[in-house]
């Protein structure tokens, strides 16, 4: 077994101007789906029976099913259905097909993102303790104000540690986007070795360079986490630091729960 | 555009449905490989030194940042070439030894946090306490901490499970007929045509898989639960339910709060009402008696203050 270095680092070159796609879908993809999974949190534990039957059933189906069906489905879904609506119920003479598929990229990620997020919200927002909203609300807040004050901040710090995973599962599943030929990593890598049939070594690079960049999403989360953290450390009371100690099992156990 | 045939679903679903003995055999013979290694990378983890311990934890931390498709790319390719160079030829193999292969190697990861997890949550007062009646070191194992054990590790290996199933439909790419290959066949033989229909029948059949686990798991775990005592069991019951309140509580508390709020303004308002009449059909406030009376009390109560 023989590998070329040569070819590697070529490569490996080829595949660094793939990084900016693979980046702009997780990005993009999280500015979608945050501020929606949110609203889908707050929206599932108002114990209103239709909302919340609807956004479990529409969770259950994303987390049950594969991400590769759910791409393959709405890429032959999207294009031909926003064609048709184009043509024959708008009748303009708009070419759908001209699109950049990174759209429909954005589209299923974001689809996924926001079941898996969801959940990630709605449990942070219960690890916030009732008595801080009936703390703020006694010292004469507002409903509104002691959510984007009080409950909202620590639940997000809460849920800091889930979003980094789902961030690291969202920049695994972008590898899939090459199925949607949008020339990701993934793709410019695989392009490179069909020349040549050097797969095994594009495909090292491309596993190179996701540890990588793994790594560097990783850190920046642990460093935001520790940053954000501090309200934390200044508690002292013993009540208190139970409540951090529990808030912090949360997060482990989640952790593991998402897995690899 | 060609119409959309909801009956091909049900064509498609009895030919889809035998593959999924290869899916589940896929997912056997990874959970049994997979486990294997995710014992010893836990036992390295919690059990080993120094470097075994820090090979462990890279293992696991490198696994977790590489794609799926890409390990499964890499064994397709690389395994056959590097048992080649010690003169063992696997070119001809199944695709489903690549498929394991891999899948052994991405379980293990998550398999080995699950096995720690769990040994870590119980208490080593239990093992104490087992050997202390004179119970063997095996015995203590198998009777007091392995059933623990298992009902902590349920909920997180049901999920690492189907995450794996999730996972190892990308098998297709290589070329493995499961689930998911079968209805890229179908697909490819309708020469593209039907393809949302046989989507949606997939979708059907990776669906149920699911659910299905998902109720196995908690049958199983309710099964692994029975050791606890009955009181033990409503003080955990009542703590969920109680949970439950309390949450449901925090959400509906601006409806609890405008409830309270309108049944304080109309009392007050009931309140200032009878008040008024009393001073209208009397005189100025302060000289019916009533107030006189007031008055004098929170004089009363803000010297004692002061005092």
């Amino acid at each position: 077994m023989e590998i070329e270095l040569g070819f590697m680092w070529e490569t490996f070159l080829v595949a660094l101007s793939g990084i900016p796609v693979t980046l702009k879908l997780t990005f993009v993809t999280l500015l979608i789906s945050i501020p929606l999974a949110f609203f889908m949190a707050l929206g599932k534990l108002v114990d209103h029976k239709v909302s919340s039957r609807i956004i479990g059933l529409y969770v259950s189906f994303v987390r049950g099913t594969p991400i590769v069906l759910q791409i393959l489905f709405f890429y032959s879904l999207l294009p031909t259905t926003l064609n048709y609506i184009f043509k024959n119920v708008l009748h303009t003479e708009y070419n759908v097909f001209a699109w950049n598929p990174i759209i429909y990229a954005y589209t299923v990620f974001s689809l996924n993102t926001i079941a898996v997020l969801s959940e990630v919200f709605r449990s942070a927002l219960l690890t916030v303790n009732a008595g801080q909203l009936e703390a703020a609300m006694s010292i004469g807040e507002t409903k509104f104000q002691a959510y984007t004050r009080i409950i909202i901040p620590q639940a997000l710090v809460a849920a800091l540690p889930n979003v980094g995973n789902t961030t690291v599962s969202l920049l695994k599943n972008t590898s899939l986007a090459y199925m949607m030929t949008v020339k990701d990593i993934t793709a410019l890598a695989k392009i490179e070795a069909a020349i040549g049939y050097n797969y095994i070594e594009a495909y090292l690079v491309i596993l190179m360079i996701y540890v990588l960049l793994c790594t560097v999403v990783q850190l920046l989360f642990r460093f935001a986490e520790n940053s954000l953290s501090v309200y934390k450390k200044r508690l002292t009371k013993p009540s208190d630091r139970r409540f951090s100690y529990i808030l912090s099992r949360v997060a482990a156990v989640s952790t593991l729960l998402r897995g690899v | 555009m060609r119409p959309f045939k909801p009956t091909f679903i049900f064509e498609v679903l009895p030919q889809i449905l035998p593959y999924t003995l290869v899916t589940l055999g896929i997912m056997l013979g990874t959970v049994f490989f997979g486990g294997l290694l995710g014992l010893l990378l836990a036992a390295g983890k919690l059990k080993g030194g120094r470097i075994l311990r820090g090979l462990a934890s890279a293992y696991t931390y490198f696994i977790r940042c590489v794609p799926s498709i890409v390990m499964l790319f890499i064994i397709y390719y690389g395994l056959p070439e590097l048992l080649l160079s010690f003169g063992i030829n696997i070119n001809n193999a199944n695709k489903a030894v690549f498929v394991i292969t891999t899948f052994t190697f991405m379980f293990g990861a998550s398999m080995s946090e699950v096995f720690r997890s769990a040994y870590l949550a119980i208490d080593p007062g239990q093992s104490e306490a087992g050997l202390s009646i004179g119970l063997s070191r095996w015995q203590t194992f198998r009777r007091i901490i392995l059933p623990q054990a298992s009902a902590v590790a349920l909920p997180n290996f049901t999920n690492a499970l189907v995450n794996l199933m999730k996972e190892g439909t990308l098998a297709y790419t290589i070329g493995l007929i499961d689930i998911m290959g079968k209805g890229q066949l179908i697909i490819g033989l309708n020469h593209g045509s039907y393809a949302l229909e046989t989507y949606i029948a997939m979708f059907v059949v990776y669906w149920v898989l699911t659910l299905l686990i998902e109720a196995v798991s908690k049958r199983l775990e309710k099964h692994l639960l029975r050791g606890l005592r009955p009181h033990e069991e409503a003080v955990s019951k009542e703590k969920s339910v109680s949970k439950e309140k309390s949450v449901s509580e925090k959400i509906l508390y601006p409806i609890y709060e405008t409830g309270i709020l309108n049944k304080l303004k109309q009392s007050n308002g009931f309140f200032d009402v009878s008040m008024g009449k009393a001073r209208s059909a009397g005189s100025k406030p302060g000289e019916t008696e009533n107030d006189q009376n007031r008055f004098q009390r929170t004089q009363e109560d803000n010297s004692w203050k002061l005092n």
